[in-house]
């Protein structure tokens, strides 16, 4: 099975994998070889693919997946791997964004971006925290 | 014929615009390095993106979204025109300006308006007496997808409002540093592509999560947006392309232009030097006399 993982800005990954979970707006799914043929639209959250036994991860947000014939396609609105995460600055943005928030008035315009803006923020930090631990033994 | 000190004096002169031009040519093989880079790796999403929505706007009914109404005129056209904010760039902003006179010929008896990005279509467009419902500077590689996030969101509410009946892009392809294009872009409406059933039987296999309708609604604008990226995209490496090959010949042109200065420069000292001699001569031949 092949995973194929591109934003707008760039192709994160083109390669062969045993299996992927990724967070559909509908909830977390996995994709095992042989899945039927299925278009989903993506949430914010932990994209997790398998190769050679190895575990990765990958913060994402929006975006659709695609399972073709055994070709899984991410188009991610954005993506980032788990070791490219500075998880100290995602932790700052994300303390800016409460403060925003806080002082934002909760009908204003900008309050849903910057509430998603805080949910990929937490995301981004999850994720970045699980670069360096060791993949197999999270599973 | 100019004096020695004249001559010298010009070669100075070209000399330091000489340095000026080399230092823009290097400027921009950087910038260009850069808008190629990130022009080349856009292309897969913009490629895949095209080829889902192809599949699936094919099996769907056109009032399932208002981007894909088919309007009833032609009438009203909308040409976003993309050229560069500063000078210097060799043909590049000309030649676009020329694609746009081209355009609106071909269309004449057609409601035509002009949204602008960079300031020299602008300048080309008010000259025309031709007027803009909109002006944007040229983004910058970094701000490129932010600014075509805002482009999108107008343009799409332009067309779902039925502001227009079509929407074109006008920017400049890349080819290469050495081959720019420029190239017109229809936007909106899709142009639905003809023929083509063989993946039709696997279209229909697809299982959708959420409905079908509820994610050619996130589709859709979506690839509004990304077209335009990529057309900033390949409009700034094409104004770094134009920039660079323009400043490069400077240069060139500045070193022949020494080369030949340099040449009459020793012609006026050497004619200098044999009339001193002749001077002398005639001096020492006068006293022998």
């Amino acid at each position: 099975m092949r995973l194929l993982l591109v934003t707008p800005e760039r192709q994160l990954l083109d390669t062969d994998i045993e299996e992927v979970y990724a967070p559909g707006v509908l909830g977390q799914f996995g994709v095992l070889p042989e899945h039927v043929n299925f278009l989903t639209a993506l949430g914010t959250g932990e994209l997790r693919y398998r190769t050679k036994g190895v575990d990765h991860y990958v913060a994402v947000s929006g975006g659709i997946l695609e399972v073709l014939d055994d070709v899984v396609t991410v188009l991610a609105d954005t993506a980032e791997f788990a070791q490219e995460i500075d998880v100290a600055r995602a932790h700052q943005a994300e303390e800016r964004l409460k403060h925003a928030l806080a002082r934002t008035a909760p009908d204003a315009a900008e309050m849903a971006d910057l509430q998603a803006a805080l949910v990929r923020a937490a995301n981004r930090q999850a994720v970045g925290a699980r670069a360096g631990r060791s993949a197999v033994a999270a599973h | 014929m100019a004096s020695l000190k004249d001559i010298r004096k010009r070669i100075g002169t070209v000399r330091s615009t000489q340095q000026i031009t080399k230092a823009m040519k290097m400027v921009a093989a950087a910038k260009l390095r850069r808008a190629q880079a990130a022009a080349i790796a856009a292309r897969p999403y913009a490629q895949k993106l095209d080829t889902i929505v192809t599949h699936l706007v094919r099996r769907l009914p056109d009032d399932v979204h208002p981007l894909l109404r088919v309007p009833e005129s032609n009438q009203r056209v909308l040409l976003i025109h993309v050229t560069s904010d500063r000078g210097l760039r060799g043909g590049y902003n000309s030649n676009l300006n020329r694609a746009l006179e081209t355009f609106v010929q071909e269309r004449s008896g057609l409601d035509i308006s002009f949204e602008g990005i960079g300031r020299k279509g602008l300048d080309h467009l008010r000259r025309r007496g031709r007027p803009t419902i909109a002006q944007h500077a040229m983004p910058s590689v970094f701000e490129a997808s932010n600014v075509a996030r805002e482009l999108a969101r107008e343009t799409v509410r332009r067309f779902v409002d039925d502001e227009f009946d079509a929407i074109f892009l006008l920017y400049s392809s890349f080819r290469s540093a050495l081959s720019q294009v420029p190239t017109v872009e229809q936007l909106l409406p899709f142009e639905r592509h003809a023929g083509g059933d063989d993946h039709e039987q696997t279209a229909l296999d697809y299982v959708f999560e959420p409905s079908p309708q509820e994610i050619i609604g996130y589709l859709l604008p979506r690839l509004v947006e990304v077209r335009i990226l990529h057309a900033l995209l390949e409009a700034g490496a094409s104004e770094q392309a134009a920039a660079m090959t323009a400043m490069d010949s400077a240069t060139r042109n500045a070193s022949q232009m020494i080369e030949r200065l340099t040449l009459q420069m020793n012609r006026a000292r050497q004619a200098a030097i044999t009339k001193e001699l002749m001077e002398i001569i005639g001096g020492a031949e006068a006293l022998k006399g």
